[in-house]
């Protein structure tokens, strides 16, 4: 027979109750309620990124919806960083590409299909109704545009970006380059 | 009339990359307050932040009902990730089923009773027959395997532990010895803790071993999801798959001088229900733990390091030299990019590492070793981002 011995209390968790460590690994246990926690504390941010990141504003809600259920479904393997908000963008990126890769291929599979060739968006309207630095940005390329927000606006460092866009920081430093190089031309000259 | 230039200029967007430091950025912040075109390009640079900000700033903010709205859609897609898809029968069927069974049962235990021994050890291997064929036509019918236990659980042949359950979650006590446990969370609704003698681990959706010696947690190796480690007195430890946690050596040596009562758990639970009796199981002992690849620095548990496993993380082994150069334990970081070069040649880090092992090695002041490394870089990497930088340091 065992030895009673009495209770003695264990430590709690080393992050604190509020923290995003603590929220993710709540989350990680299938805790809903922590799920919800974290969309209040990020969704703004998150759907602000994708909104300016994607440019069209039609599938921003689907891009969120889809960053939040995936960022649950990783919280097991969540590296425990102060802030979580780097990380969800990073899989928001991953979901941004992941549509861009898949509208490729819809009208790859169109043109084949009917003979004709790629429908292209006409974003000339829509680009007029815009301010130069929208009309601008909106016309250099969707990784490069990418990079420079994470930078510029949200403020994220090099490592962070090329850790969040599963590149090498050399490939961050060329895009944030080629990324102002053309913004800056695109302003100046009416093009990039 | 020709723009007045200097060979600096690139220097201003390098350093709002933060890509100079220390002396390099207190040189070119000097030379900028003197040269009008590299103070220009600085301003140009900083202005199209601003305008970028500024852009960003008059974004409309989401509708509020909106974001509730969006916010419940997201909840309830999470609750149905949760909740596993359960096939239904149709009732006829069950009923028919239940029928037939019943009978055949009937059937058989009557003609058992008067039948021979012979017979009746080949309606033993019958029945063996009969379970393994059920298996395959369940695997037939619903593309499956039949459901194995929620909570599998493999001990090697001296462990001593115990299951039990209140009910809400699943409680195993580890006195001594290895285990293998896989928790299925489809089934396993609640958690599953494994009390130890120092302290107690919560799994997260996992496949992990667990091994206690002399009284105390010795090894945890985590093969899927995540376990969290919560040891008395000391902050809890997440350990990801693929990683395996160790007991330093110090921790083995201050145990040793407060040493825990033996043979009871540490987090005393609920009554047990099912069982609290020692259990011995028949299965194949456990392997050996394998030994640790390297040793990390971060996030490093207060009392045991996190090691490699079977795959180690490169993400994580990156990130742990990066935070040894930052802390400046140069020598360390050195040795871990080394090692990252080593197990992760084919990573798109590994250029990265290359250059910051040269880095690392040049704060240590190891000349030799610096001009090693340098000349590594570009044997490595002949067009690399760096190049010019390394190419100095490799004569």
């Amino acid at each position: 027979m065992k030895d009673e011995r009495p209770v003695r209390p264990l430590p709690m968790r080393a992050d604190p109750p509020g923290s995003d460590a603590a929220l993710m690994a709540r989350l990680a246990g299938g805790e809903t309620g922590a799920l919800g926690e974290l969309y209040d504390r990020y969704h703004q941010s998150i759907r602000r990124f994708v909104a300016r990141a994607t440019f069209d504003g039609e599938d921003v809600d689907d891009l969120v919806h889809a960053t939040f259920l995936a960022a649950a479904g990783s919280a097991a393997r969540y590296d425990g960083r102060a802030c979580c908000r780097p990380w969800l963008m990073g899989i928001a990126v991953q979901h941004l590409r992941r549509r861009r890769q898949a509208r490729g291929r819809f009208f790859a599979a169109l043109a084949a299909l009917g003979g004709m060739r790629r429908p292209a968006v006409d974003v000339g309207p829509a680009l007029a109704a815009r301010s130069d630095v929208e009309r601008a940005l909106g016309l250099i390329s969707e990784p490069k545009r990418i990079a420079l927000l994470m930078a510029e606006v949200e403020e994220m460092t090099c490592p962070e970006i090329a850790e969040a866009l599963q590149v090498p920081i050399g490939t961050v430093w060329t895009r944030l380059h080629a990324a102002r190089r053309e913004l800056r031309r695109a302003l100046q000259d009416g093009e990039p | 009339m020709k723009s007045v230039t200097c060979a600096r200029l690139f220097e201003a967007e390098a350093m709002r990359d933060g890509r100079l430091a220390g002396d390099e950025l207190a040189s070119f912040a000097r030379h900028a307050t003197g040269c009008p075109a590299c103070r220009r390009e600085v301003q140009a640079l900083e202005e199209l932040a601003d305008v970028l900000c500024a852009r960003a700033a008059g974004d409309a903010p989401a509708d509020e009902l909106h974001g509730l709205r969006e916010r419940t859609r997201l909840l309830a897609a999470f609750d149905a990730t949760l909740v596993s898809p359960v096939r239904r029968t149709p009732r006829w069927r069950w009923v028919w089923g239940a029928a037939g069974a019943a009978m055949a049962m009937a059937a058989a235990t009557v003609w058992l009773m008067g039948a021979p021994d012979h017979v009746k050890d080949d309606a033993k291997d019958d029945a063996k027959d009969d379970a393994k064929d059920d298996a395959k036509d369940y695997a037939k019918d619903y593309g499956k395997k039949a459901p194995s236990p929620a909570v599998v659980v493999q001990a090697g042949a001296a462990t001593v532990w115990t299951k039990s359950s209140d009910g809400a979650r699943d409680r195993i006590v580890l006195e001594r010895g290895d285990l293998w446990i896989r928790v299925d969370h489809s089934r396993q609704k609640a958690g599953l803790v494994v009390a130890l003698p120092d302290g107690e681990l919560e799994d997260a959706g996992t496949t992990f071993t667990v091994s206690v010696a002399d009284g105390q947690t010795a090894r945890i190796g985590v093969q899927e999801g995540s376990v969290i480690l919560r040891l008395a007195g000391r902050p809890a430890v997440a350990i990801g798959g693929g990683q395996t946690w160790r007991a330093t050596p110090s921790a083995r040596a201050a145990a040793a001088l407060d040493p825990l009562p033996r043979g009871a758990p540490a987090i005393p639970g609920p009554p047990a229900t099912v069982s609290a009796h020692a259990e011995r199981t028949p299965h194949e002992p456990i392997r050996p733990p394998a030994p640790a690849a390297l040793t990390r620095r971060a996030p490093a548990p207060a009392t045991g390091v996190v090691s490699a496993a079977a795959e180690a993380d490169p993400a994580v082994d990156f990130r742990a030299a990066v935070a040894a150069l930052d802390g400046g334990a140069d020598r360390e970081a050195a040795a871990a990019f080394t090692r990252f070069l080593v197990e992760h040649a084919q990573d798109p880090r590994a250029e990265d590492a290359a250059y910051l092992r040269v880095v690392a090695f040049q704060r240590c002041g190891a000349a030799d070793e610096t001009r090693r490394a340098a000349r590594m870089y570009l044997q490595r990497f002949p067009r690399g981002f760096r190049r010019t930088e390394i190419e100095p340091l490799a004569r």
